[in-house]
């Protein structure tokens, strides 16, 4: 005589392993890869770069669109009143050499970004960091 | 087992949405205008052409894109500052590209046309 043991059916449980073991692989990608950063109130394509330099915070930071529309620390701000409102913005910390950040789209025509520099150089400064993005594509 | 699921998963997502894998860098930019770079810098002017990168300097075309032709013109005088003007067609990205380009040739002093 045979006697068959009934060893039961695998719980629900166990066929879940492969799908959890996944997304713990995909949660490990996404702390390890990824950097959490405050999202710009600016939406625009940076520009991509090879450049080694991490982006350093800095107090004026000035997006361009594509539009042209000029955001200095997310306010808006006329063509003819940059100058003007960035040395306003520069009184508090004179004593430090001033620093700007400009975030240009990627796909403005050069010669606008160009001519905001020459506006930027009203104000006294002659050298700004264009903000960019290294893919890891772009990386050597 | 199920409420662990549910936490990875909210971990999951809360990562997903918040982080980004490109990492934010910084390119320094110098500018000048015509009028005012200093007599006694060798300057370099050149300009970009096209937007896959072609510049025409010394009165002739280079190719940025094929990095031996771009450092050999460079080694003529890597001291030199390297002007940088655009034609009216080009974005942004490819005086970026062209910067990081003469930046690997060898090119130390990169500065950029004001309009």
């Amino acid at each position: 005589m045979t006697v068959e043991l009934d060893h039961g059916s695998p719980s629900t449980d166990t066929h879940l392993i492969p799908l959890i073991n996944v997304v713990f692989l995909m949660l490990a990608f996404f702390m390890i890869a990824g950097q959490i950063q405050k999202s710009d109130a600016v939406k625009l394509e940076t520009p991509i770069s090879e450049s080694e330099t991490d982006r350093q915070s800095s107090p004026i930071s000035i997006a361009v669109t594509l539009d042209e529309l000029i955001y200095v620390n997310g306010t808006l701000v006329q063509r003819e009143e940059l100058a003007g409102h960035i040395k306003s913005l520069n009184i508090e910390d004179s004593t430090l050499p001033p620093s700007i950040l400009l975030r240009a789209d990627a796909r403005l025509a050069a010669d606008r970004t160009r001519s905001l520099l020459g506006t930027l150089r009203e104000t006294g400064i002659n050298e700004v960091a264009l903000a960019t993005l290294q893919t890891s594509g772009s990386q050597r | 087992m199920v409420p662990l699921v549910d936490v990875v998963f909210i971990l999951l997502l809360f990562f997903m949405l918040t982080t980004s894998i490109a990492k934010e860098k910084q390119l320094p930019v110098s500018y000048s205008s015509q009028s005012n770079t200093t007599p006694d810098v060798v300057v370099r002017e050149l300009v970009i052409e096209t937007e896959d990168g072609i510049i025409s300097a010394d009165g002739r075309r280079i190719s940025t894109e094929i990095a031996e032709d771009l450092a050999a013109w460079v080694r003529l005088d890597t001291n030199a500052t390297y002007a940088i003007d655009t034609q009216s067609h080009i974005s942004t990205q490819a005086l970026v590209t062209v910067l990081d380009r003469l930046a690997t040739a060898g090119a130390t002093r990169l500065m950029v046309r004001e309009d």
